[in-house]
C-alpha cells in the first residue's frame, strides 16, 4: 500500500508541475502590459506626469514584480538571441528587439541602433516647440516612437525616409536634430551591413539558475500567493478566493448530495427495468433534462418562482435577506437555505443525468458477473441482489468522480452563480474575466487544477484501499 | 450543472477489460437492424439529417437576393453570382454592385423562403418585432415569420444559418478531437507501458530531436506564425501544420540516425517507453482544468475574434474522451487473434497498429464522437451566450439567446434558438445512445 | 468634490456602455399630507459591482465614489438640484487674495468627528499631506495636487487656514474644496506627518521618503483595513460602514447623532433621513428586473434601455405600479473617435477631414438613438454638454444623415470606385489603397456593437468598408494610446465642473501618448485651451469655449453620438427622491418615508 502511495506521488509531482507550467505560460501571455495595468490608469495618462517619471515608475514596478528576470530556468534560443534581453524593462521594447534579432541576427549593432533611437527621442522630447513648427516636430517625435516598435526592414526604412525629409525641411530640426537623425540612419545601416541571419538557425541553451520568473511565481504559488488583483482594491488573489470558496463548496456539497440521492435510485430503477419501456422513458427524460442549457433553466425558474405575477416563493439574488446579519443563528441558517435552494437545484440537475448514466453503466456490467449469477442462483430476491450486491459494487467507481467535481463546480458556477448573484468562485472568475483581471483568472485556474489533481490522487488511494481488486501495480 | 462532464464523451469513460469477442460477420447488418428497430433512434436520426440538409442549403432557404430573376430583361442568378464572385470567378457589372435587390422591379423572380440574410438589418422592423406583431412591410412575403432581434435581424434566417454554424462547429471540433484522440488513445492502448521498447540511444536521440524539432519548427518560425495569425485562421493553420511537420521530421531524422548506435553497449540496451503513463497524465492534466475557463482564457489571448478559432480550440481541448474510449477498445483489440497472426507474420508494430488495429476498432468510436458533437455544440452555445469568441456579425444560436437574456419581453428570441439547441443536442445524444446500444461491445450480448 | 468628480470622469472613460432618455422628468415628488421629513427606513440600491475600497483616497471606481459621498465630507458640495456649489464643512465662502493664488477658509464651528473633536485646519492640512505623500497608493492624486504649495493654519483660530497655490487656474477653488477631509488624529495618532509642513512635501521630498516613521505611517495608511473594515472607515459624513459582505452588499448605517443634524435645512447635504443605505451587488444585470419585482431593491440605475422600457410600458406590472421612473440627463457623452494623425504604419485615410465628415454623414444618429438606445439619449453635437450653458455653443451645426453628401465628399477627397468592386480606392504614395477602416470597441456592452452594425450597413452603400473589432479593454487602451487604430468607440463621463479641455484635446496629450487619442489640435487650439484655463471668470471663458467648439466641429476629430440619459427607477414610498444630473442620478440620503409607509423599522 505504502509503495502504491509513493508511486502515485511520484507520478503526481511532474503532472502538477506541468499544470503549473501551463498556467504560467498563459499568465505570461495575457494581453496588455501587466506593468501598465498595475500602474494606475490616471498615472500613465495624466498630463502632469513627465515621460521620465513614467519610466521611473515603470522600472520600479517592473523590478518589483520580477518582469526583468529571465522567464525560466533554461532557455532554448538561437545563437543570435542575447541572454540578457530580459533586462530590457519595457515589454514592448523587449518584444521588438527580439523580433529584430530574429531578422538581422546581430545583437550588438541592433542595440547601438536602439540606443541611438532612445537618445534621439530624449532630445526631441525636450525640444522647444515654436508654434509654427510644432506640428513637424511632433511628427518627428512620433516617427521615432514608431521606430521603436517596428522591426521589418521596409517599415524601418520608410520611417527613416520621413525623418530625413523632416530634418531637411524643418529649419529648427536642421540645426538641432540633424546629427541625431544621421546617427539613427547610420546605425541602422550598420545593422544591415553586419547582418548575420545564420545565427538564428543555431540553437543554444542558456541556464539562468533559480533567479527567474517561473521560480518566483512557483514559490509564490506554493505559499498560496497568487499576486494581487488589478481591480478589486488590489487585494491579494488568494484572499478573494478564500472569500468565494466557501459558498461554492456549500453549493457543491448540497448539490452533490442531492444529485446522488436522485441519480442512484434512478440508475438502479433503469437497470431493474432494463430494456423495458420504463428504462427508455427514464433514459430519454434524463437526456431531455440534460439537454436544457442551465442558463435557460435558471431563467425559467426565476420567471415562475420568484415573481409576484406567478409564484413568489424564492428570492432571486444574494445569500441572505436585508438585515439578516442581526438575526439569531437559526433564522439565519434558514434564510441562507431559502436563498440557496434555487441555485442548488439548477446546479444539480445536469449532474443527475451524468451520475445515473454512470450508475446504470456500471451496474449493467456487474449484473452480468458471476457473483450476481451465484447470488441469484442462491434464490435471493431480485431486490436484494440489486441493492446488496450490484449497487454496492457499482457505487465505488462512481465515487471516484468526486475528484472531477471541483473543476466542474467552478465551470458550472460561472453561469449559475452569476445569474443568482452567489459570490462564489464562478462569479469571481466571470467577474475577473469581464474586467480583464488576469491575476485572479490565473489564480483560480491554478488553484482549481492543482486541487483537482490532488483530489484525483486522494480518491485513487481511497479506492485502492477500499477495493483490493485494483492492482497496486498499475499507477 | 455540477457533475456535468466537460463533454459528453466522458459518459463512456468507464474503462473496460471486458470479454474478448470476435467481430461477427454480419455485425454491421445486425447493428443497423437493431438501431432501426428503435423508433426514438430513427426519429432522432431523421431530425439530424434534416438539420444537415438545412445547414447545407442555408443560403437557398434564407438569403437577401433572389435565386433566379429576370431584371431589366436579363435573366440573372444573383445568389450564384455571389458565390462566384466570392471565389473570384465573376465580376458583377458596375450597375449591379449597389443594386437594391429588395426594391428592384423584376419581370419575375424566384426568392428563397426567407428573404433575409442572417445578419441583415431590417430598418423598418428594428427593436424586437414579434412574430405575431404588426410588421412594417409591403407584402406578407417579406414577413419575419419568427420575429426580429433588437437590431432588426430576422430570427428564422438566424436559426437557419445558425444551424450551419452549429453543425460546422460540431464536426470540425470533433474531427480534430477525433483525429488526436484516436491516435493517442490507440497508441496508449496498443503499446501500454510495456509493449513498446526502444534502445536507449533511440530514446535519447528522440528527446534531443524533439527539442531541436521544436526549435526549428516553432522558435525559429515564431514570427512567421504570428504574422500568419494576423492573416486569418486558414493561413495560421497551414503554417502551424508546417511547423508540426518540421518538428516531427527532425525528430524522425534523429531517431533514424540513432539506429547507427544500436551496437554500442549502453546505448543499445532496450527500455520500455511508458506511452500509456505519459498519455494518461496529459489527459489527467486536461481533466483538472475546467474546459470552459481554459477556453475563455485562451480566447482572451487572441486579438481578433474568429469562429474557426473557437472550433479549433474546442477540438484541441476535447480529445480526451475519444482517447480514453479508444484506449479501452485497443486493450481489447490488441490481444485478438488476427493481431497475433499479423505479429507472427513479422509485420512491424507500427504497421499492425495503423493498418489493422485502428481500422478494426474505429466503429465504436462513433458513439463517443456523436456525444462529442453534442457537447461541442452546447459548449459553443455557452460561449456565445457569454459573448466569447464569436464575432458580432456571425449569428449563432447561443448569441441569439444572449440577446434574449437582455430583452426578456421578447419570448421568440429565447424560445426558438433555445429549442434549436435543445433539440439538436437531444437528437445527437439519443443517436449516440442508440449507437451505444448496438455498437458497444460491453452491451452487445445483453 | 473635484477629486470625486474628476475620478468619476476618469473612471467614466469606459467602453460604450450605452444608455439614454428623452425627457428629463424633474417633477416634484408625489408627497401629499406628509410634508415634514422624518428619519427611518432603509434604501436598497442596486450596484453592478463592489466598490474597490472605501479608503478616502484609494477607493476610486464609480461604485466606491457613490458610496463614499455618504461617509466622507468635503469643504463644499454640489446641490443636487441647483448644481451650484454649497458650503458643507466650510463656514461660508473663502477669502481670496487679489492675485487669486491664496484662499482662506474657516471650518464650521459645528463640524465634529465622531469622538466629538472639532474638525480643524490641521485636518485639512493632513489630508493634503496624505494626498501629496509619495509613499501612499495614490500616484495620480499626487500629481493632481501638485499645484498646492502650502497650507497654513491660523495659530489663533485652529478652524481657520490659508491655502496657497502656484499659478492662476480656473479650477483651483473647486479642487481645493473637493478634497476628502480626514481626521489626522484617527489616521496618524502618533502625529508622524505633523513634523512636516505641506510645503515640505515638495522641498524635502527625498528626506520624507527616507524617514522610517513616514514609511511605517504610509504602510499603515495604505493597508486594506482602511478600505473595508467598519472600525477603520472614519469620516465626518452622516453614515458609517456597518458591514461589507464581498460580492453581496455594503451596508451603511446612519450615525445616531451626527453633527450635521443641527444644520438641517442649511444646504442639501444636511438632510440624511434613511436609517440604512444598503448597496447590493448584482453582477448579472439581467436578473435585476426580477429582483425588483421580488421586492428586493428600491433604487435601480443603469438598466439596459430595453429592460427599462419594458418595465415602464408594462402598466399592469409590479414595477410600474410601485416605482417612479426617472431619466435625468447626464454630462457624459459617447463618441466614435477618429485617428486624425495616423502614424506612418497605418493608412492615412482619416487624416483628411473630408473622410471624417463623410463618415458623419452616413451615420443616422437620430435613428440610432431611437432604435439602438430606445430613445434614452440626447443628441449632442460637440465635446461639451448642452447642460453646461456657460460653455455650450447653441448655434453649433452638426452633420445630418446625408449619404449623397458623403459620396460627394469622398469623391472630392479622391476616393472613387474605379475597379467596380464596390469599395472606393485611392492612390496613396503610389499604392492603391482601399477605403477600409476598422472600428475598435471594447468587449462587453451590447448597444455599441449594435450601433456600429447600423453604420457598417450604411457605409457599404457609399463604398466604404468598415469592420467591427471588439477587443479586450486593456488592449484597446494600449492601442489607442499608441495611436494604433482607425476608429474607436468610448464613453466619457463628466461633471458640472467647468470643462478642462486640455486632457482630451491638447496636442501635448497626444504627443506623450496621453488621452488625446485623436491627434486633434494645432497651435491655435492649444493656445485657446491654455487661455481658457487661465481665465477665472465663467463669463469671460464663454466666447473662448464657443470659438473652440467651432474649430472642433470643423475638424471633427470624433463623432459625438449623444449624451446618454440615466435610467432610474425608485420605489414610490420615498419622498424627496428627486432625480439629479449629478452621477449617479439620485441622492439616496435625501430620501425620506412617512412613518406609516416605512418598510423597515
Amino acid at each position: 500500500m505504502l509503495k502504491y502511495i509513493l508511486r502515485r506521488l511520484l507520478v503526481l509531482t511532474p503532472t502538477l508541475l506541468a499544470i503549473l507550467l501551463i498556467t504560467f505560460v498563459i499568465s505570461r501571455n495575457t494581453p496588455g502590459d501587466p506593468v501598465y495595468r498595475e500602474l494606475d490608469a490616471q498615472f500613465r495618462e495624466g498630463s502632469h506626469v513627465t515621460p521620465e517619471r513614467k519610466d521611473q515608475e515603470y522600472a520600479r514596478v517592473s523590478h518589483a514584480r520580477g518582469y526583468d528576470l529571465p522567464t525560466f530556468y533554461v532557455s532554448l534560443t538561437s545563437l543570435a538571441y542575447p541572454d540578457t534581453l530580459h533586462r530590457v524593462l519595457d515589454l514592448s521594447d523587449r518584444a521588438n528587439l527580439a523580433e529584430m534579432v530574429s531578422i538581422y541576427g546581430n545583437w550588438e549593432s541592433i542595440v547601438s541602433y536602439y540606443r541611438q533611437l532612445k537618445k534621439g527621442l530624449l532630445r526631441i522630447r525636450s525640444h522647444k516647440m515654436p508654434p509654427d513648427q510644432k506640428d513637424s516636430i511632433l511628427e518627428a517625435q512620433v516617427t521615432i516612437e514608431q521606430l521603436l516598435k517596428v522591426a521589418k526592414r521596409p517599415e524601418i526604412e520608410y520611417r527613416l525616409q520621413i525623418l530625413e525629409t523632416l530634418s531637411q525641411s524643418v529649419p529648427l530640426l536642421v540645426d538641432s536634430m540633424q546629427s541625431e537623425f544621421y546617427g539613427i540612419q547610420g546605425s541602422f545601416g550598420a545593422v544591415l551591413e553586419t547582418q548575420s541571419t545564420w545565427k538564428n538557425y543555431v540553437p543554444t541553451l542558456h541556464f539562468h539558475g533559480l533567479h527567474n520568473q517561473f521560480h518566483q511565481w512557483l514559490m509564490g504559488v506554493l505559499r498560496l500567493d497568487f499576486g494581487r488583483s488589478y481591480s478589486d482594491g488590489k487585494r491579494p488573489v488568494f484572499t478573494l478566493i478564500k472569500e468565494a470558496l466557501p459558498w461554492t463548496m456549500v453549493m457543491g456539497f448540497f448539490s452533490f448530495v442531492l444529485s446522488y440521492m436522485i441519480a442512484i435510485p434512478l440508475g438502479v430503477y433503469g437497470v431493474r427495468k432494463r430494456n423495458q419501456w420504463q428504462d427508455r422513458t427514464v433514459t430519454i427524460s434524463l437526456f431531455l433534462l440534460h439537454s436544457i442549457p442551465s442558463f435557460v433553466a435558471a431563467m425559467l425558474v426565476m420567471t415562475f418562482l420568484c415573481n409576484p405575477a406567478y409564484l413568489q416563493l424564492f428570492p432571486t439574488t444574494g445569500l441572505s435577506s436585508d438585515g439578516a446579519e442581526l438575526w439569531p443563528l437559526g433564522y439565519r441558517l434558514v434564510d441562507y437555505a431559502h436563498h440557496l435552494t434555487l441555485p442548488i437545484l439548477i446546479f444539480s440537475y445536469g449532474g443527475v443525468t451524468f451520475v445515473s448514466r454512470q450508475m446504470r453503466g456500471g451496474m449493467m456490467e456487474s449484473i452480468q458477473s458471476d457473483y450476481v449469477r451465484t447470488a441469484r442462483a442462491k434464490g435471493l430476491s431480485e431486490h436484494t441482489v440489486v441493492w446488496r450486491h450490484v449497487v454496492r459494487n457499482s457505487i465505488l467507481p462512481i465515487l471516484t468522480h468526486l475528484a472531477g467535481l471541483f473543476p466542474a463546480l467552478v465551470a458550472g458556477g460561472v453561469i449559475t452563480e452569476s445569474i443568482f448573484s452567489i459570490p462564489g468562485m464562478g462569479l469571481l472568475t466571470i467577474g475577473a474575466l469581464g474586467s480583464y483581471d488576469h491575476p485572479v483568472t490565473i489564480g483560480v485556474l491554478t488553484l482549481t487544477a492543482s486541487a483537482t489533481l490532488f483530489g484525483i490522487f486522494v480518491t485513487d488511494i481511497l479506492t485502492a484501499w477500499a477495493d483490493p481488486r485494483i492492482s497496486f501495480v498499475e499507477a | 450543472m455540477m457533475q456535468q462532464p466537460d463533454n459528453e464523451a466522458e459518459l463512456d469513460a468507464v474503462e473496460m477489460d471486458g470479454p474478448i469477442l470476435g467481430a461477427p460477420q454480419s455485425f454491421w447488418a445486425s447493428a443497423r437492424e437493431r438501431f432501426r428497430k428503435n423508433q426514438v433512434n430513427m426519429i432522432a436520426l431523421r431530425f439530424l439529417l434534416f438539420l444537415v440538409t438545412v445547414a447545407l442549403l442555408a443560403d437557398f432557404i434564407a438569403y437577401d437576393k433572389p435565386l433566379i430573376c429576370k431584371l431589366d430583361g436579363v435573366v440573372e442568378f444573383p445568389l450564384f453570382g455571389d458565390y462566384l464572385s466570392d471565389l473570384g470567378l465573376y465580376k458583377r457589372p458596375v450597375e449591379r454592385i449597389h443594386q437594391d435587390w429588395r426594391q428592384a422591379k423584376y419581370d419575375w423572380a424566384i426568392w428563397p423562403l426567407v428573404r433575409y440574410k442572417a445578419n441583415q438589418i431590417d430598418y423598418d422592423n428594428q427593436r424586437l418585432t414579434g412574430p405575431f406583431a404588426v410588421q412594417r412591410m409591403s407584402s406578407w412575403k417579406w414577413r419575419h415569420f419568427l420575429g426580429t432581434g433588437r437590431d432588426g435581424r430576422d430570427v428564422l434566417s438566424g436559426l437557419i444559418h445558425g444551424t450551419r454554424i452549429a453543425l460546422t462547429i460540431g464536426f470540425i471540433a470533433m474531427g480534430i478531437a477525433g483525429f488526436i484522440g484516436i491516435i493517442l488513445g490507440a497508441v496508449a492502448g496498443f503499446w501500454g507501458d510495456e509493449r513498446w521498447q526502444l534502445h536507449l540511444g533511440g530514446i535519447l536521440f528522440g528527446i534531443l530531436g524533439l527539442i531541436l524539432g521544436f526549435f526549428y519548427g516553432f522558435q525559429v518560425r515564431s514570427y512567421v506564425l504570428r504574422d500568419a495569425l494576423v492573416n486569418g485562421a486558414a493561413s495560421f493553420l497551414g503554417q502551424l501544420l508546417l511547423s508540426f511537420l518540421i518538428m516531427i521530421g527532425v525528430t524522425v531524422l534523429f531517431v533514424q540516425f540513432s539506429k547507427l548506435f544500436k551496437r554500442v553497449p549502453i546505448l543499445g540496451k532496450r527500455y520500455n517507453v511508458w506511452v500509456d503513463i505519459i498519455i494518461s497524465r496529459v489527459i489527467e492534466i486536461k481533466t483538472a482544468i475546467p474546459t470552459i475557463l481554459l477556453i475563455i482564457t485562451i480566447m482572451s489571448l487572441v486579438e481578433k475574434k474568429n469562429i474557426y478559432f473557437v472550433m479549433v480550440i474546442i477540438g484541441l481541448l476535447g480529445w480526451m474522451g475519444v482517447a480514453r474510449f479508444m484506449k479501452g477498445e485497443m486493450l481489447r483489440t490488441r490481444s485478438m487473434a488476427y493481431i497475433e497472426a499479423a505479429r507472427s507474420m513479422g509485420l512491424s508494430e507500427v504497421r499492425i497498429l495503423f493498418r489493422h488495429a485502428i481500422p478494426n476498432s474505429l466503429t465504436p468510436v462513433l458513439i463517443v464522437l456523436t456525444f462529442g458533437i453534442a457537447g461541442a455544440i452546447s459548449l459553443e452555445a455557452s460561449l456565445s451566450f457569454l459573448g466569447i469568441g464569436v464575432p458580432d456579425d456571425v449569428v449563432t444560436w447561443g448569441g441569439m439567446l444572449r440577446e434574449a437574456r437582455s430583452s426578456q419581453s421578447a419570448w421568440w428570441l429565447a424560445v426558438f434558438p433555445g429549442l434549436a439547441i435543445f433539440l439538436t443536442v437531444t437528437a445527437l445524444n439519443l443517436v449516440g445512445e442508440g449507437l451505444r446500444d448496438v455498437l458497444d461491445p460491453r452491451l452487445r450480448h445483453e | 468634490m473635484v477629486t470625486k468628480y474628476f475620478w468619476g470622469g476618469i473612471a467614466g472613460l469606459l467602453l460604450l456602455l450605452l444608455t439614454a432618455g428623452c425627457k428629463p422628468e424633474m417633477q416634484s415628488p408625489t408627497g401629499g399630507a406628509d410634508t415634514i421629513p422624518v428619519r427611518g427606513d432603509w434604501v436598497r440600491i442596486y450596484h453592478s459591482a463592489d466598490p474597490d475600497g472605501l479608503h478616502p483616497f484609494n477607493g476610486k471606481n464609480a461604485f466606491a465614489t457613490f458610496i463614499k459621498e455618504n461617509i466622507y465630507m468635503y469643504l463644499a458640495d454640489f446641490n443636487s438640484q441647483t448644481l451650484l456649489s454649497e458650503p458643507s464643512l466650510m463656514n461660508g465662502e473663502p477669502e481670496i487674495s487679489a492675485d487669486g493664488l491664496s484662499f482662506t477658509y474657516e471650518m464650521r464651528p459645528e463640524a465634529r468627528w465622531d469622538n466629538g473633536d472639532p474638525i480643524t485646519g490641521e485636518d485639512y492640512a493632513f489630508s493634503i499631506k496624505c494626498a501629496k505623500n509619495p509613499l501612499t497608493d495614490n500616484a495620480q492624486s499626487r500629481t493632481y495636487h501638485s499645484f498646492i504649495l502650502d497650507v497654513k493654519v491660523d495659530p489663533t483660530n485652529p478652524r481657520r487656514f490659508t491655502v496657497s497655490t502656484d499659478e492662476p487656474f480656473f479650477l483651483t477653488q473647486i479642487a481645493l474644496e473637493g478634497i476628502e477631509v480626514i481626521s489626522h488624529q484617527f489616521y496618524d495618532s502618533s502625529n508622524v506627518l505633523g513634523k512636516y509642513s505641506v510645503a515640505d512635501f515638495k522641498a524635502r521630498e527625498a528626506e520624507i521618503v527616507d524617514d522610517p516613521a513616514v514609511k511605517a505611517f504610509s504602510e499603515n495608511f495604505n493597508s486594506d483595513k482602511y478600505n473595508r473594515d467598519p472600525a477603520f472607515i472614519y469620516g465626518s459624513g452622516p453614515y458609517k460602514l456597518e458591514s461589507w459582505t464581498p460580492g453581496e452588499n455594503v451596508t451603511l448605517v446612519r450615525k445616531k447623532d451626527w453633527w450635521g443634524d443641527q444644520l438641517r435645512g442649511k444646504g442639501s447635504y444636511f438632510q440624511a433621513y434613511p436609517e440604512k443605505l444598503i448597496y447590493k451587488t448584482i453582477r448579472d444585470r439581467e436578473t435585476v428586473p426580477a429582483a425588483t419585482q421580488n421586492g428586493e431593491l428600491d433604487v435601480v440605475r443603469d438598466m439596459s434601455p430595453d429592460d427599462y422600457l419594458a418595465a415602464r410600458e408594462d402598466t399592469a406590472g409590479y414595477i410600474y405600479k410601485n416605482f417612479n421612473f426617472h431619466t435625468p440627463p447626464s454630462y457624459g457623452f459617447q463618441f466614435l473617435g477618429f485617428n486624425c494623425r495616423p502614424p506612418a504604419n497605418r493608412q492615412p485615410i482619416l487624416e483628411d477631414a473630408r473622410v471624417r465628415k463623410a463618415f458623419a454623414y452616413i451615420t443616422q444618429i437620430d435613428s440610432i438613438i431611437q432604435n439602438v438606445y430606445s430613445g434614452f439619449g440626447k443628441r449632442q453635437i460637440g465635446p461639451i454638454s448642452p447642460i453646461n450653458k456657460d460653455e455650450y455653443h447653441a448655434a453649433l451645426k452638426g452633420y445630418e444623415f446625408n449619404p449623397e453628401k458623403a459620396k460627394q465628399l469622398l469623391d472630392e477627397a479622391g476616393w472613387v470606385d474605379a475597379d467596380g468592386n464596390g469599395v472606393r480606392e485611392k492612390m496613396i504614395k503610389g499604392k492603391k489603397v482601399e477605403l477600409r477602416l476598422e472600428i475598435l470597441l471594447s468587449n462587453g456592452g451590447e448597444t455599441g456593437p449594435r450601433m456600429v452594425r447600423v453604420i457598417i450597413d450604411q457605409a457599404q452603400k457609399v463604398g466604404m468598408v468598415l469592420e467591427l473589432n471588439r477587443i479586450d479593454f486593456s488592449v484597446l487602451q494600449q492601442r489607442i494610446r499608441d495611436h494604433d487604430f482607425d476608429i474607436f468607440g468610448l464613453g466619457f463621463s463628466a461633471s458640472p465642473l467647468p470643462t478642462d479641455l486640455k486632457q482630451l484635446w491638447a496636442t501635448e496629450n497626444w504627443a506623450n501618448n496621453g488621452t488625446n487619442y485623436f491627434g486633434f489640435g494645432n497651435a491655435t487650439t492649444d493656445s485657446l485651451i491654455n487661455q481658457i484655463r487661465a481665465t477665472p471668470l465663467a463669463a469671460d471663458r464663454t466666447p473662448l469655449y464657443h470659438k473652440f467648439q467651432e474649430l472642433w466641429i470643423d475638424e471633427l476629430p470624433a463623432l459625438v453620438i449623444m449624451s446618454p440619459t440615466e435610467r432610474i427607477w425608485i420605489h414610490k414610498r420615498f419622498h424627496n427622491a428627486n432625480p439629479t444630473t449629478l452621477r449617479p442620478g439620485y441622492k439616496a440620503y435625501e430620501f425620506w418615508v412617512p412613518l406609516a409607509d416605512q418598510k423597515f423599522k
